[in-house]
């Protein structure tokens, strides 16, 4: 192939991808009048064009799989976030409008950290949940030890909520952490050997969220903040599973 | 239109430059599912300037090289040049088809660099100076590479017996 054909090859090219300016494509085609043999080339490219679109553009017809839409869904940009406990409605227009701002960046502040830990407990549960040796580093047969332990690490009062009336009992837990701070993990098991996690760690701005459950990779979350603490449940379960023991571990922990 | 609004209408469009750039479904979605989280992380360092379209086709596509990298990487550095077809391609599906399974193999087929030039231009309908920008390479790298994966096509299709498809305007 010599570099002239080869010159030829990429302006056919161009020509055919609307590269050109009107100038040039006008040049190409008044070639292309009399070189059968090039517009077989461009015939050729066009066919490869047709090819590619009839195999792949019924992609653009297939519904978005849901994990793809549950993550631009879940992600906090641009979008305010239901008011869990706001404090609304107070004062001149101006003052609310004032408040409104004020609440949104609070909101955007707690629920980042909530997210985190979301994130947190879901990494902790896929990592631990299917750990067969080592799954706790201090066994629920301590667990004095493990509450005092753990609860002095985190500077707060900790303890892990019984949830044998929901089928699931203690395992055990371990000392992580969120960022740079310790979290109190604790695992727990059903009669099915299944497991779900409980993450606790501190929550320094002390603002309460509402809960809020997600699901990604199989694995149902479910978080809050609430006073001192911010809490996040992990398990392969549905939402309809999760919400009571959720509730569960809500209303003994509120009574610690 | 706000930046999630406008992200949103890219995704049937980066599936399929997905699903052609990896000839699988579900490694495909997952490519697109990592990019969309990208994106979302990186929002700030998108500028409102210039095309969405074009930042987003760039995330997809450095994914795609560096999870490629990471898979091949054994011992030795391996260059993107070096990078070979197919340790992602799935095996061609007996089906009804025959043209364009045909087609879909000759991509496969293609190294990733012409590959992703070839996809770019002629399914996404992107400029070559978008193109340039999204590879990371000069334009006349663009074009050549787009030269080579077309005249590999080329050639492919010469063995075949299918009837041509001719457009005549």
């Amino acid at each position: 192939m010599t570099k002239q054909m080869k010159i030829d090859d990429w302006a056919l090219g161009a020509y055919a991808d609307g590269e050109l300016s009107g100038d040039a494509a006008a040049e190409i085609e008044a070639l292309l009048r009399d070189d059968p043999e090039a517009q077989l080339g461009v015939a050729e490219l066009k066919r490869q064009k047709t090819a590619l679109k009839q195999a792949y553009d019924p992609v653009l017809a297939e519904t978005i799989p849901p994990v793809i839409k549950t993550v631009v869904a879940r992600s906090r940009l641009g979008r305010w976030r239901q008011a869990t406990r706001g404090v609304m409605l107070i004062g001149a227009l101006a003052a609310a409008v004032a408040l409104v701002v004020h609440a949104v960046d609070l909101r955007e502040l707690t629920s980042s950290q909530a997210g985190n830990m979301a994130s947190a407990v879901r990494s902790a549960h896929a990592v631990y949940g299917s750990e067969i040796r080592h799954p706790v580093e201090v066994a629920a047969d301590q667990r004095d030890h493990l509450m005092t332990w753990l609860s002095k690490r985190l500077g707060q009062p900790v303890n892990a909520p019984d949830l044998v009336q929901h089928g699931y009992q203690l395992v055990g837990g371990r000392l992580l952490s969120l960022g740079e701070k310790p979290a109190a993990y604790f695992m727990y098991e059903n009669a099915r050997k299944q497991r779900m996690s409980l993450y606790i760690m501190t929550n320094p701005e002390h603002r309460d969220t509402a809960f809020r459950m997600e699901e990604a990779g199989g694995i149902m979350t479910c978080y809050w903040l609430d006073g001192p603490l911010g809490y996040a449940l992990a398990g392969e379960m549905t939402r309809a599973e999760m919400e009571p023991i959720a509730h569960a571990v809500y209303e003994a922990l509120d009574r610690t | 239109m706000s930046f999630k609004t406008e992200l949103v209408t890219h995704i049937p469009f980066l599936r399929r430059f997905a699903r052609a750039l990896t000839g699988d479904q579900a490694v495909a979605d997952d490519l697109v599912q990592d990019c969309i989280e990208r994106a979302l992380r990186k929002h700030e360092l998108y500028d409102p300037e210039r095309p969405m379209r074009a930042w987003l086709y760039t995330i997809l596509r450095n994914l795609h090289v560096s999870g490629r990298r990471s898979e091949l990487r054994r011992g030795s550095n391996i260059g993107l040049e070096e990078i070979p077809r197919g340790a992602d391609a799935v095996p061609p599906r007996q089906e009804d088809r025959l043209a364009l399974g045909d087609i879909e193999e000759a991509v496969r087929r293609l190294p990733l660099v012409q590959r992703e030039v070839l996809l770019l231009v002629v399914l996404e309908d992107m400029s070559y100076r978008d193109v340039a920008e999204i590879t990371g390479v000069p334009i006349g790298t663009v074009m050549s590479r787009l030269s080579r994966a077309r005249s590999f096509l080329r050639q492919e299709f010469d063995g075949d017996k299918e009837p041509r498809l001719r457009r005549v305007k």
